[in-house]
């Protein structure tokens, strides 16, 4: 049984630009200049992923990429030996991380999906990503962020295999 | 900003509320509310929580017989999630709203992703309205009794089972001892708006002649029959009398030995059967006068077979040609293989 895995990898700004998508989101240039692109981590990226600095950093991870993680399983223990969510309860994390605009323009941030649910007859694991402010989407000026409480709800009266390890897509368009 | 669990449940494609038990919806909700402010959610009255009641023949639910669970404990809005296993007994469900969720719910009888049956060895009644029974494997032994109609009988006079839905069950009439003619899959005594979709009626090996869905003595309005395998000896059979029958017949597979869609002249008829596959015959679709039945001596409405056999994108898998054949002795006429009459 593997009912208290929960991994929803949260996608970077990798090299293609890929999970967050948008052109023309935060720049846009024509020729005649240099352009010069840099890929930066999560933490630092025009549109900026990052945990809250409050003790629930704990559940996020960054990967080898610098992309970060949701990570709620074995992989992540706390230092007090915690390896997962309780069985037939429902955990909050709140303010697990941010979502903030470092770009140069007024963005709307439209997360998808915000639910995650697996289930196998009355069993039942979901998780929702619930933001502070508005929603279900965002409007972030330059330097504002968005920040998001985790509610994992795990259900099993009978024995069964209900597990999440998904992605969650944040996409972040100019307003302009 | 108070949110509740159906406002992310609208914003994700391929989630619906009904994959949260009623107990899940009635917790996250509360965890919304005081993340977000405010009060709980849809179905989380506190003083009247919707209620998810687990049976497991096994002995590791709530309750080891579905009956039980509905008499002792189920209440309007529950949820009742049938473990697999062997449940010898008939069920009446008088529970308004009320929903058994076998361990198939949501796939297909015929779909070979399902995974082990919850078997129900009996009738299951449906007497009250809104009601669901979704993912079981029925089989009903045809006893003799007059009063016996179908292995899921929806409604009974004066109790109503309008609105309800039988979805992705296994359904097998079984009259191996010849004791009950015509046993239904599916009877329908007194329900409209009734939904019947991707189920699988197939008769029991050896079993007499059996109906895949059938009426009884009573109007049936809106009636919904798609995307279902219908093996009995008829597949559909209704209308008749002076009563009125309105109904929607798409998408289903009928492989019949005998008829496919019988359909009684009736004092109203608005039927529409449509992109269905027709095997079996070698009649598809009868077109009965009350001179046939001899039930009733009155001018109603019969169905126009025309439309039917030409423009409706159903699909005649015949030896020879699909054609409309008249039997004037009784005025009633039938798309039939023309190879086989």
């Amino acid at each position: 049984m593997n009912r208290r895995n929960i991994l929803a990898a949260i996608g970077a700004l990798g090299a293609g630009g890929a999970i967050i998508t948008g052109t023309g989101a935060f720049t846009s240039v024509e020729a005649n200049r240099n352009v010069s692109v840099t890929v930066e981590g999560d933490a630092n990226a025009y549109l900026s992923l990052d945990d809250t600095g409050n003790a629930n950093s704990k559940y996020l991870n960054t990967n080898s990429t610098d992309e970060l993680e949701i990570d709620l399983t074995g992989n992540n223990s706390t230092d007090a030996g915690g390896t997962g969510v309780n069985a037939d309860a429902v955990t909050v994390i709140e303010d697990l991380f941010e979502v903030r605009n470092q770009g140069t323009q007024e963005v709307e941030l439209t997360v998808t999906p915000l639910t995650f649910v697996d289930t196998d007859g009355a069993n039942t694991l979901a998780v929702l990503a619930v933001p502070d402010g508005s929603f279900p989407t965002s409007t972030l000026s330059t330097g504002n962020a968005e920040t998001f409480s985790l509610v994992v709800d795990e259900f099993s009266p009978t024995d069964a295999d209900v597990s999440i390890d998904s992605e969650i897509n944040f996409l972040a368009e100019a307003t302009e | 900003m108070t949110l509740q669990l159906i406002d992310f449940v609208v914003e994700t494609d391929g989630v619906d509320l009904e994959d949260f038990p009623p107990d899940v919806q009635d917790r996250i909700n509360d965890e919304l509310a005081e993340l977000t402010g405010g009060d709980g959610g849809p179905g989380s009255d506190p003083d009247d929580p919707p209620q998810s009641i687990i049976v497991d023949a096994g002995g590791d639910g709530d309750y080891e017989s579905i009956q039980t669970a509905i008499s002792e404990k189920a209440e309007s809005g529950d949820v009742i999630f049938v473990e697999p296993g062997e449940y010898d007994e008939s069920v009446t469900v008088n529970v308004e709203d009320l929903t058994l969720e076998g361990p198939n719910a949501g796939i297909a009888g015929d779909s070979d992703e399902r995974g082990a049956e919850a078997n129900v060895s009996g009738y299951v009644a449906v007497d009250a309205e809104q009601v669901t029974i979704d993912g079981f494997a029925i089989e009903r032994e045809a006893s003799g009794s007059l009063t016996q109609k179908g292995v899921i009988q929806m409604g009974a006079v004066g109790d109503s089972a309008s609105g309800s839905t039988i979805a992705n069950n296994i359904i097998t009439p079984n009259d191996t001892n010849s004791e009950n003619p015509r046993l239904g899959g599916v009877a329908i005594e007194s329900a409209d708006n009734v939904t019947i979709s991707d189920n699988v009626i197939s008769p029991a090996d050896g079993s007499a002649d059996t109906i895949g869905i059938t009426r009884y003595v009573s109007n049936i309005e809106n009636l919904t029959v798609s995307s279902n395998m219908i093996e009995t000896s008829v597949a559909i059979s209704f209308g008749g009398g002076k009563r009125s029958y309105s109904a929607s017949i798409t998408d289903n597979e009928f492989d019949s030995v005998a008829t496919g869609i019988t359909v009684n002249e009736a004092g109203s008829l608005d039927i529409t059967i449509a992109d269905n596959v027709f095997n079996g015959g070698p009649f598809y679709v009868y077109s009965a006068d009350n001179e046939a039945t001899r039930e009733f001596d009155f001018e109603g409405e019969k169905l126009d077979l025309q439309p039917i056999l030409d423009d409706q994108g159903n699909t005649f898998n015949t030896t020879g040609n699909a054609v409309i054949t008249e039997f004037e002795d009784i005025n009633s006429s039938a798309i039939a293989d023309d190879n086989a009459l």
